[in-house]
């Protein structure tokens, strides 16, 4: 499988680590009422879709970035692959991500 | 205290690919010695405006001590002297110059100064030339990038695994490659390139 990273071109899926579900970027904020719930929600639960995942992957034999992969999880097709990093930057910002 | 008992002897490093330097039919692979390797890492900055500003801070600094442009990931300038920046993740690139200093962290912070925190990396990697005819189809067989002169040329670096180790390679001439690899394990680094070019002649 090859992931087209958006800075260096198609590499091989060997050079990368699989992380998960890519909602893990959206980390609750710890302050909020509903903290312990959330983060129960944020650690141990998880879609399992047959079809379109956004996913974690890190480029650890490459660049150490973060990427975000959708894939579709039957046939492998990778549709979009972008920088964790700019899909972190364009959330709106809460309170929880002061202290990260 | 007296009569204490001090061996008289002096501790000199060995480079950990010491004095490397295998012929394969017409393929030379020769340690390389005596470089300065320094990382430079940008400050992390929220602001958009203040991460562009300090960058750009920095390679004024670079080009006027250096002549070095500063790269985006995967690219590499260099200068007639022959050192060159390796672009190798978002806001990180090594700076790779001939031996210059004792300390050459020290020395670049001052170039440098507040834009970027620095790092030597002069003794983390071993380092290997591979130059001639059969260089590229030897490195071929044991990484999963397009390494083609069409792809990557004086003006590329790579970061990939090759077999099971992490390496980074730039291309300074046509046939010539320089790898650089962790150097806790050089020689299984020097082995698999060298069985590699062995196997391709």
């Amino acid at each position: 499988m090859l992931i087209n990273h958006p800075l260096l071109g198609l590499r091989d899926a060997s050079e990368f680590v699989y992380l998960g579900d890519a909602s893990l970027i959206d980390r609750p904020d710890a302050a909020a009422d509903n903290a312990a719930e959330a983060f129960h929600d944020y650690l141990h639960l998880r879609d399992n879709p047959a079809g379109v995942h956004r996913e974690l992957w890190y480029h650890e034999q490459g660049d150490r970035s973060w990427l975000i992969v959708t894939r579709n999880t039957l046939t492998h097709e990778i549709t979009d692959v972008e920088l964790a990093r700019d899909a972190a930057l364009r959330r709106p910002r809460t309170a929880g991500d002061a202290g990260q | 205290m007296e009569n204490a008992c001090v061996a008289d002897m002096t501790l000199s490093a060995n480079y950990p690919l010491d004095g490397l330097d295998e012929l394969i039919e017409d393929t030379r692979l020769s340690a390389v010695e005596n470089l300065d390797i320094v990382s430079i890492a940008l400050p992390r900055i929220l602001g958009a405006e203040e991460a562009r500003q300090t960058r750009d801070a920095l390679e004024d600094n670079l080009k006027s001590s250096f002549g070095l442009q500063l790269t985006d990931v995967g690219m590499r300038s260099s200068n007639p002297d022959k050192d060159s920046l390796l672009g190798l993740q978002p806001g990180l690139w090594f700076l790779v110059t001939g031996k210059q200093s004792s300390e050459p962290a020290r020395a670049l912070k001052t170039v440098v100064r507040d834009t970027a925190y620095v790092t030597d990396q002069s003794d983390s990697w071993a380092i290997l030339d591979i130059a001639g005819p059969h260089a590229q189809a030897a490195l071929e067989r044991i990484c999963s990038v397009d390494i083609d002169q069409s792809a990557v040329d004086a003006t590329r670096v790579v970061r990939t695994s090759m077999e099971h180790l992490s390496v980074i390679l730039e291309r300074p001439e046509t046939e010539r490659f320089r790898l650089y690899s962790p150097v806790s394990s050089a020689r299984s680094f020097q082995h698999m390139v060298s069985v590699s070019l062995q196997n391709v002649v």
